[in-house]
């Protein structure tokens, strides 16, 4: 089942000569419970594509289809609310609510809502993540890679359609990073979680199903196409 | 450092609002300091000028009896001696003031000086020993027809009697039998002459001040030139004024009577009481504090915030190698760059304010009761003191920054760890809050609860602004209930003293057409001794002495037709039931410090009947006279007629029926739809008289002043606070920026942000105004406790004032908070996110 379709997708910034191709008619879909991950040179695009895919950003021109809601249509307040119930969000630099604990954090995509989180869930993703001894503990007192999971579980809650991951490991070292992936792994497997991440780290790309390159904005490589 | 320096300057550029708002803060308070100052100097200057006007420039005069001028001649801090030579008196024949029936001749010989201690009406100044000028009042007053061009001769001498010559000023007529002192005057006051002189008369002054004339001087004033005597009057400037007093300590009181031109003192010098230096020292001393206090809280708070926005570049900066002194001195720099523009605007505004002021002050002249005008007048050393506190204020502001500043590591900067910490506690929510607010609620109580730190400034802003406000509020209704409690107690504009005026005249002042009703009452000279001394209620003993001697006797005071029927009416009473009764008011008010007492000192009733002795003219011992009398009462007042203070016990009556009482006008109270008619028709026919309405309507203005004053104060005090508020506010939502596109990338949607920030304000506003309103309530009621003393009206809460506080309060955070808000909501998300984390 496409969970994801991207149409013609662009992104241009500035004019005449200073004219910059962010994001130069990308086309890709993705199905349900797949891990793709999205790689590229600095400055390929890759960024701009997940957060044009998340709703975060505005496209030049193009589609978005997620879960066959073409998200551009909406209008703010509809794609404020599909965002918070089916994307899930990771950020490089983690960008936790400073004033929230870990548990307070995990659960405000769904106390947005206004739907109580069911208690045996939140357990499971906070076994999953690993943050039992931490639930009261602020941001400001967590390592990097508490953070970095929190996030995850932040995303995780909702149970999206799909998580966008830009760069969730860009600011770990390996052991760090490698428990993320196992996370993310994880949740693709057992929570059938569709999950597109950015990465640079090629090695760590490898992990992921679907491998798409961008340079230039454009998509020059997709593992996909390749098999078939 | 050259580099250090270019990026202070250029983050001032790049942050335009707030270093704008930095420099409006500095503007302020700068501009209060000076201003404050700068009146002082106005107000100092308009009360020396006056005192100089009234009195002439001198400080101290010395009267000297005996040749030794050239004792005085040899004080060093003498700078300039104008003595005037008391020639003699000469008797002014048909002179209408039985208490002013001579001239008094003065000479002084150097008729450059005349001017300044006398103001010329008509013609010119003496230029030799055969020519004078007169006093206006010998016309006015005295009612000799002299002018201009007569010849006037003049026996001149000293004044005796019983053989014995009279030092005083004053004259005693001769059927005062008694002066003063209980000296029984022997005989009727004479001139000796010692010399006859002739004079030409070539102008006319203006009376002279008190310390050349006296109120009680015996002789109308002349002035001549070119004549000596032994008595002089020595009018001295002072080089040092502020040594003022040690005149007194090497002159010998027998020989000179020193008086001081306190007038000119007080205010050259500052010579005062000892209470009123204190006073006044408190006042000023409380309201430059305030201004400093504020000023520092609202600058500092810019540069703490400065700071805080420039943590990551601190921080960047240490780990390039900068040192904790280059990183303090960058903020200091800041200071100075800041200080560099605000401060010399700061002055500038100041003054101006100043000279607006005074151009206001002039337009109501008339609440002073100057003869000059205000100036204004440029101090330096106001400037420099501002400059001063400025820079002081300034410092204090930055120091306590440039040292946080220095204090930022490296990797404080990197990690991006929250500067202010957070409580880490669990925080419960209160369960209404998640179930009437939501998320955004939560989010909003957690905020407050868990970034106190972060609002302490600015609720303590808000709190401090309210505290000020209602504080001085309450120190205005008190001021002017306090004057107007004073005046309007009056029912009457004009009151005209009648003594030993006779019905002529007052048939003359009632025919004046703008008197719309007066009120005439008689002389208070005789009483009822009542029999019975059981009829003095227990009050009454117990407030005049035991054995109610006091008591025993209760003055009557009778008054003419009209204002009996006025009274009555006053009263409620029927005129032609009570037209011919006694009425007494016996209410007394006792106030002790405890408590007010309002009883009646007798238990007299209505019907009842005195029994006792009255007696008449029991002042006059040649007419006092006693009979057996019985009087019954008509009716008991609790207030006494128009123009008798309520404190008097009285019985009244009316003058028509009452036929015992020996007639004498003694005052009338007037009411008028014109005073000013009035009261020239009054100068016309030579009576004394006192203008209320006039007085009320000067007070009145000197209130409003006043206010312009305080309130002006009171609003740029506030807008220091606003200044503060803005700035807190505005930074706090510019540092959470990144937060808040976080919470919109999860899918916060605009309503939920919109509530969460209302919220938010909601929250933090109430808490500012519930801690302002109870401070603010405290401070009024201290103030309420200094008037007390004075005059206790009773403590009222500032209602008006607490709900005026609260609208605004709200209001401007609300205002303050929804700018931010649209600003943030217009923001793309991810490049917010994005600015944020590199």
């Amino acid at each position: 089942m496409e969970i994801l379709k991207v149409s013609n997708l662009t992104k241009y910034y500035g004019k005449g000569d200073a004219l910059v191709k962010a994001i130069d008619n990308v086309s890709f879909s993705v199905e349900k419970g797949e891990f793709v991950a999205i790689v590229g040179a600095s400055g390929s695009g890759k960024s701009t594509l997940m957060h044009l895919i998340g709703g975060v950003d505005k496209p030049t021109s193009g589609k978005v289809y997620i879960d066959n809601q073409d998200i551009y249509s909406m209008k703010d307040d509809a794609l404020c609310i599909f965002r918070r119930r089916q994307i899930g969000l990771i950020y490089q630099f983690y960008n936790l609510i400073p004033i929230l604990n870990v548990k307070e954090n995990i659960t405000l995509t769904s106390n947005l809502d206004n739907h109580k989180v069911s208690k045996e869930k939140l357990m499971e993703i906070i076994k999953l993540l690993g943050l039992q001894d931490r639930l009261e503990h602020l941001p400001n007192q967590l390592s990097g890679g508490e953070q970095q999971r929190t996030s995850i579980g932040r995303a995780l809650i909702t149970s999206p359609a799909l998580i966008l991951a830009d760069e969730p490991t860009g600011n770990l070292d390996s052991k760090a990073s490698l428990e993320i992936m196992e996370l993310l792994k994880l949740s693709n497997r057992k929570y059938k979680q569709t999950i597109i991440m950015i990465t640079h780290n090629l090695e760590l790309a490898r992990e992921a199903d679907r491998i798409i390159k961008l340079e230039d904005g454009k998509i020059v490589e997709d593992t996909n196409e390749d098999i078939k | 450092m050259k580099t250090l320096n270019n990026i202070t300057f250029k983050n001032l550029l790049l942050n335009k609002k707030r270093t704008i708002v930095t420099i409006i803060g500095i503007i302020l308070s700068v501009s209060l300091i000076s201003a404050v100052g700068s009146m002082f100097v106005n107000f100092r200057k308009v009360l020396i000028d006056e005192a100089i006007y009234s009195n002439g420039y001198y400080h101290v005069s010395i009267e000297n009896d005996s040749k030794n001028l050239n004792v005085l001649a040899k004080n060093r801090n003498f700078k300039k001696i104008d003595t005037f030579y008391e020639i003699g008196y000469s008797r002014l024949e048909k002179s209408q003031n039985e208490y002013k029936p001579y001239l008094k001749l003065y000479s002084l010989n150097t008729p450059n000086d005349f001017k300044n201690y006398t103001k010329l009406i008509e013609g010119r100044y003496p230029a030799n020993e055969s020519e004078v000028v007169i006093s206006n009042h010998i016309m006015t007053n005295g009612h000799v027809a002299l002018k201009i061009g007569d010849n006037v001769t003049l026996n001149l001498g000293s004044r005796y009697a019983c053989e014995k010559k009279i030092e005083e000023e004053y004259y005693l007529p001769y059927n005062s039998q008694f002066d003063d002192n209980e000296n029984e005057i022997c005989d009727m006051e004479n001139i000796e002459v010692e010399e006859t002189k002739e004079f030409k008369i070539v102008g006319i002054i203006e009376r002279p001040n008190y310390s050349l004339e006296s109120y009680s001087e015996a002789g109308y004033t002349v002035l001549t030139t070119g004549l000596v005597n032994n008595k002089t009057k020595n009018f001295i400037t002072l080089k040092n004024p502020k040594k003022y007093s040690e005149i007194a300590d090497y002159l010998d009181y027998s020989e000179f009577k020193i008086n001081y031109n306190n007038e000119l003192l007080r205010w050259e010098v500052f010579k005062f009481s000892n209470s009123t230096v204190n006073l006044l020292l408190t006042i000023v001393s409380f309201v430059i504090l305030i201004i400093i206090l504020t000023s520092v809280f609202c600058i500092r708070n810019s540069f703490a915030i400065s700071t805080l926005e420039k943590t990551k570049m601190f921080g960047m900066l240490r780990s390039l190698g900068a040192t904790k002194k280059q990183i303090r001195y960058q903020v200091f720099k800041e200071a100075f760059y800041l200080s560099l523009i605000g401060i010399p605007l700061g002055i500038f505004f100041g003054n101006l304010a100043s000279f607006v002021l005074v151009a206001i002050l002039n337009k109501n002249l008339n609440a002073f009761n100057l003869n000059v005008e205000f100036t204004y007048k440029f101090s330096f050393l106001v400037t420099i003191i501002s400059l001063i506190l400025g820079i002081i204020t300034i410092y204090f502001s930055a120091s306590k920054s440039a040292k946080k500043a220095s204090r930022i590591s490296p990797i404080d900067a990197i990690r991006n760890h929250d500067d202010i910490k957070i409580s880490s506690k669990k925080l419960k929510t209160p369960w209404f809050i998640s179930r009437i607010f939501k998320t955004g609620g939560v989010l909003a109580y957690k905020n407050l609860k868990r970034s106190k730190k972060k609002y302490r400034t600015t609720v303590i802003s808000i709190v401090v602004s309210i505290v000020i406000f209602l504080s001085m509020s309450t120190f205005i209704k008190y001021t002017f209930s306090y004057s107007m409690f004073y005046y309007e107690e009056k029912d009457y504009d004009i009151f005209v003293s009648l003594h030993n005026k006779d019905d002529d005249v007052v048939s003359n002042i009632l025919s004046i057409p703008e008197i719309t009703d007066y009120s005439l009452i008689y002389e208070i000279n005789s009483y009822m001794e009542i029999n019975d001394t059981n009829k003095i209620s227990s009050f009454g003993k117990k407030i005049f002495d035991v054995s109610g001697d006091t008591l025993k006797s209760i003055n009557i005071v009778t008054l003419d037709n009209h204002s009996f029927k006025r009274y009555l009416k006053k009263l409620g009473l029927d005129y032609n039931t009570y037209k011919d009764k006694a009425i007494l008011q016996d209410t007394y008010t006792y106030v002790t410090d405890k408590k007010v007492e309002k009883k009646r000192l007798y238990t007299y009733q209505k019907g009842d009947v005195i029994e006792g002795k009255l007696v008449t003219h029991y002042y006059d011992d040649s007419k006092r006279s006693e009979k057996k009398y019985d009087l019954e009462i008509g009716y008991i007042a609790n207030n006494n007629p128009i123009g008798l203070s309520n404190y008097q016990t009285l019985l009244i009556l009316n003058a028509t029926y009452y036929k015992e009482a020996d007639l004498k006008n003694d005052s009338l109270y007037l009411n008028a739809n014109d005073t000013s008619k009035v009261t020239q028709e009054l100068d016309k026919l030579n009576v004394n008289y006192t203008d209320y309405k006039k007085e009320a309507e000067d007070s009145k203005s000197m209130m409003i002043i006043i206010s312009i004053f305080l309130y002006g104060f009171i609003t740029v005090i506030t807008l220091i606070g606003i200044t503060n508020i803005f700035n807190t506010i505005t930074a706090n939502m510019a540092l959470r920026q990144k937060e808040f596109m976080v919470l919109k990338s999860l899918g916060m949607t605009k309503k939920e942000f919109n509530r969460m920030i209302n919220l938010e304000t909601i929250f933090y506003s109430f808490k500012s105004l519930f801690f302002g309103i109870t401070l603010g309530l405290i401070s009024s009621y201290f103030i309420y406790y200094i008037f007390r003393d004075n005059y206790d009206i009773g403590f009222s809460i500032p209602y008006k004032e607490i709900i005026l506080c609260i609208i605004f309060v709200i209001l401007l955070v609300f205002v303050i908070m929804q700018f931010m808000v649209r600003k943030i909501n217009k923001q793309n998300i991810i490049e917010t996110i994005r600015k944020e984390n590199i």
